[in-house]
């Protein structure tokens, strides 16, 4: 009977869950704006690519693929696009997109009538845009960047909503339905997008719990279905009862040295920790061999741009990273610091296993945990550091991984400078033919790393586990979620 | 009365001297409320602008009177990390927090005091000794360690309650329950054990009066002589370590609400400190302040309740 009592109340649990058709995912922060063109920070996307498309939309492999643009096409010397707009595309408050809802969000980007845009790249590279018919729209670009067609994943929102920050209204396959700061922002179905069978599920309720071990109590308990980015071990102490998916994210976790500070400023000490580190043993350990070796700033993931073979350009040696040592004057080591972001313990888990593998070459390297809006400040900000671990998210465009080191970027927190870096950069975005660019590109790489101007970990492979019954997750190059292609099963 | 305007008015300003001080820190420490915003991934003129729109390119004094007048006005300010009210996101929080409350005091007093009781009547002798040893343990163990523990136990093992589904009242009463029980006992763990250790002292104490030894020997049997007599008068401190409880779990019991993720103001608190949103600290610092004088303030009108010899204002 007791039996019989227990089997009902699984039926009806299965059942309830089959019904709710409503999806649970963990996400450690609030975002930083709805406003899809103020938003910059990579976990307000994760969630809100679900909401806001573009003229193109970014695809599994890595590319951009047609969204609200139906086709497109680029003149032969790169500085024209053409955009050819899908019929029949509305917004989740049923007005359906027109040519000037386009020229508007563009124009939002790029500034105009004397205001600021939006977004730096489109006031920089963007001289004009127009709508040659009422289904057609032309952007000429002031500067040639042959990679500026990844920008177009950039929302296209209503000129009619009156305030994109607390009613945010997009046209991507969930509507926005609301946001409690610090708690959770939910989403749901929209009945009318443009590619009818999608998505499959009702509502999404992204829930915002920093702490991961309050996560992972969540989703064993039932109460969150999806848990995104978990690590290694987590993904272990779950066991093989639910589904877990593993693939490289187009990130790439490296250790910076701060090229203004001695004795980093010397090429032979910032090499020789390059072949100190033992990346291979990193993996095993803090990622539990769920990680793939980098060489330089770049993941494989981007296959076109990807430098094949620097991962292995500085063999981990104690003999060779001891010699440079000396070569530099070091001989008997010294003392440094690893700074590095409470909050990620991945990060953390690696500074000690980095430390331990410099001591073997007399690099006493004292761990310092900073809270992350120190980090913030003081490391990528202020550049007052030593060396520091992080983790930089991947972007479509090769273009935007790379010029993070260009000398003048106000961003280039390692303080590195190459004036052939530089030049190559910007050179690269001017070639129109795309395995010139690559070669470029690939270039720049293979600079970064004999420079030694990082030490690149490893892409931590992305886990993901997923409720028995949820089925179709997708994963994306980039810091995405996408609900569209969830199912219950 | 002067006594309380005295209060009111040393309170006050002890307020805003905690304010001031909150405002220094937040000018010393690093860390910018743009950049905590905005992430690794924003470019250098969108940082600008933000930074402008907080207003945080302004001159100290600027800020600092800006934030004055706003005091004085009323006006808690807009929340750096947010763009809301801070005013809408404590109250957003409170009703979680004051629930908790509720439910934990409700725990510690039905069940704190009758152990103390019993543990004073029995003293040294086998059950006095086991509530004393379990109270102990009870004060010994951490309440994220018992949260946890719970959690694992109803929530993952039993699957009685879900944690982390934190659901409002207005929407499903049972469900709320359901979700706040496990971090109310947690909280309540610790504090349940403190009251019985001080209302067993208290009771202890007041059995050495001499009106006790006179109801025995009027023959009153000891348990009416505890609960008429003695409990009474034990009552005055065991009310002022629940009042200093009671402030202290609403004004955000930060660990628990973390274990549970629950959405109440301890963790809307550390939010605001990690993202240096000083406008929302200086509001929850206002807050719990408020919470404090609040609470005293009924504790003193207790007193005078529970032992009419007690005059409002008397007390310091």
């Amino acid at each position: 009977m007791r039996r019989i009592g227990l089997m009902l109340m699984l039926f009806i649990v299965a059942v309830t869950t089959l019904l709710s058709q409503r999806i649970v995912v963990a996400v450690m922060q609030d975002p930083d704006f709805l406003d899809p063109h103020r938003a910059a920070a990579s976990g307000t996307y994760e969630m809100m690519f679900n909401v806001f498309e573009g003229l193109l939309k970014p695809d599994p492999n890595g590319t951009v693929i047609p969204a609200i643009a139906e086709s497109y096409s680029i003149s032969e010397d790169g500085m024209v696009y053409t955009f050819n707009l899908r019929s029949g595309v509305k917004f989740h408050d049923g007005s359906e997109v027109t040519v000037d809802d386009v020229l508007y969000s563009l124009n939002r980007l790029k500034g105009s009538n004397g205001e600021r845009g939006l977004s730096p790249d489109f006031e920089k590279f963007v001289s004009k845009i127009e709508a040659a018919d009422d289904k057609t729209v032309r952007v000429k670009l002031s500067t040639l960047n042959t990679d500026f067609l990844e920008k177009f994943i950039v929302a296209i929102i209503p000129e009619s909503n009156e305030n994109h920050e607390k009613n945010p209204v997009g046209t991507g396959p969930f509507r926005f339905v609301e946001y409690r700061p610090g708690q959770r922002l939910v989403i749901e179905k929209f009945e009318e997008y443009w590619n009818p069978e999608l998505p499959k599920v009702e509502e999404v309720e992204f829930r915002i719990i920093p702490d991961n071990q309050a996560a992972i109590m969540s989703f064993l308990a039932g109460e969150v279905q999806i848990l995104p980015r978990l690590d290694a071990i987590q993904a272990m102490a779950l066991g093989d009862r639910y589904n877990l998916l593993t693939a490289e994210q187009n990130m790439v976790q490296l250790m910076a040295m701060n090229h203004a500070v001695s004795p980093f400023d010397d090429i032979r000490v910032r090499r020789a920790i390059n072949h100190a580190v033992d990346k291979e043993e990193i993996i095993e350990i803090v990622a539990g061999g769920y990680g793939t070796k980098l060489g330089s700033n770049m993941s494989p993931i981007m296959s076109a741009y990807y430098r094949e073979g620097l991962e292995d350009y500085y063999e981990p040696s104690v003999e060779k990273a001891k010699a440079l040592l000396s070569e530099a004057g070091y001989p008997d080591g010294f003392d440094t610091k690893i700074t590095v972001p409470s909050n990620y313990q991945f990060h953390i888990d690696t500074a000690q296993v980095i430390a331990e593998q410099l001591k073997r070459v007399g690099i006493r390297a004292e761990i310092e945990l900073v809270e992350w809006s120190v980090w913030l400040d003081r490391v990528y900000t202020a550049r007052e550091y030593e060396m520091t671990i992080i983790g930089l998210t991947g972007k479509l465009s090769a273009y935007e991984i790379l010029r993070r080191y260009v000398s003048d970027y106000p961003r280039n927190f390692y303080n590195y400078s190459d004036s052939e870096y530089d030049r190559i950069i910007s050179l690269a975005i001017e070639k129109t033919a795309v395995e010139e660019k690559a070669s470029m590109f690939k270039r720049a790489q293979e600079i970064l790393t004999e420079d030694a101007a990082a030490v690149y970990i490893m892409d931590p492979n992305f886990i993901v586990a997923l409720a028995p019954n949820l089925h179709g997750y997708t994963v994306y190059p980039l810091y995405v979620q996408d609900m569209s292609t969830l199912y219950y099963r | 009365m002067f006594v309380y305007l005295k209060k009111l008015f040393a309170m006050i300003l002890t307020v805003l001297l905690v304010l001031l001080i909150t405002f220094v820190t937040f000018e010393i420490i690093p860390g910018n409320p743009a950049l905590s915003r905005l992430g690794v991934d924003a470019q250098e003129s969108q940082y600008e602008a933000l930074s402008a729109e907080l207003g945080l390119d302004d001159p100290l004094g600027i800020r600092l009177s800006r934030w004055l007048k706003g005091l004085f006005t009323g006006d808690l300010g807009i929340s750096m990390r947010y763009s809301v009210p801070v005013s809408e996101l404590i109250l957003d929080r409170l009703p979680v927090t004051i629930s908790l409350a509720v439910m934990a005091l409700a725990l510690i007093i039905l069940i704190g005091i009758p152990l103390g009781i019993v543990s004073a009547k029995y003293g040294e002798r086998l059950p006095g000794v086991m509530i004393t040893v379990i109270s102990q343990i009870g004060m010994a163990i951490p309440s994220f360690w018992s949260g946890i523990i719970l959690i694992y136990i109803f929530g993952i093992l039993l699957r009685w309650v879900s944690p982390g589904g934190y659901v409002p009242w207005s929407e499903d009463a049972y469900g709320a329950f359901k979700s706040l029980i496990l971090p109310a006992i947690a909280i309540a763990l610790p504090s349940i054990a403190s009251v019985i250790r001080y209302t067993r002292n208290s009771v202890m104490d007041q059995m050495k009066n001499d009106y006790v030894r006179l109801a025995m020997s009027k023959g009153m049997n000891l348990n009416s002589v505890l609960l008429r007599h003695v409990l009474k008068n034990a009552l005055i401190p065991i009310i002022t370590v629940l009042g200093m409880i009671t402030a202290n779990i609403l004004g955000g019991s930060i660990v628990i609400e973390q274990v549970f993720t629950l959405p109440g103001v301890g963790r809307l608190l550390i939010n605001a400190i990690t993202t240096r949103d000083l406008p929302l600290v200086q509001g929850m610092v206002l807050y719990i302040a408020f919470i404090v004088v609040i609470i005293n303030f009924f504790v003193d009108i207790i007193y005078t309740v529970i032992d009419p010899r007690i005059r409002l204002g008397q007390r310091d």
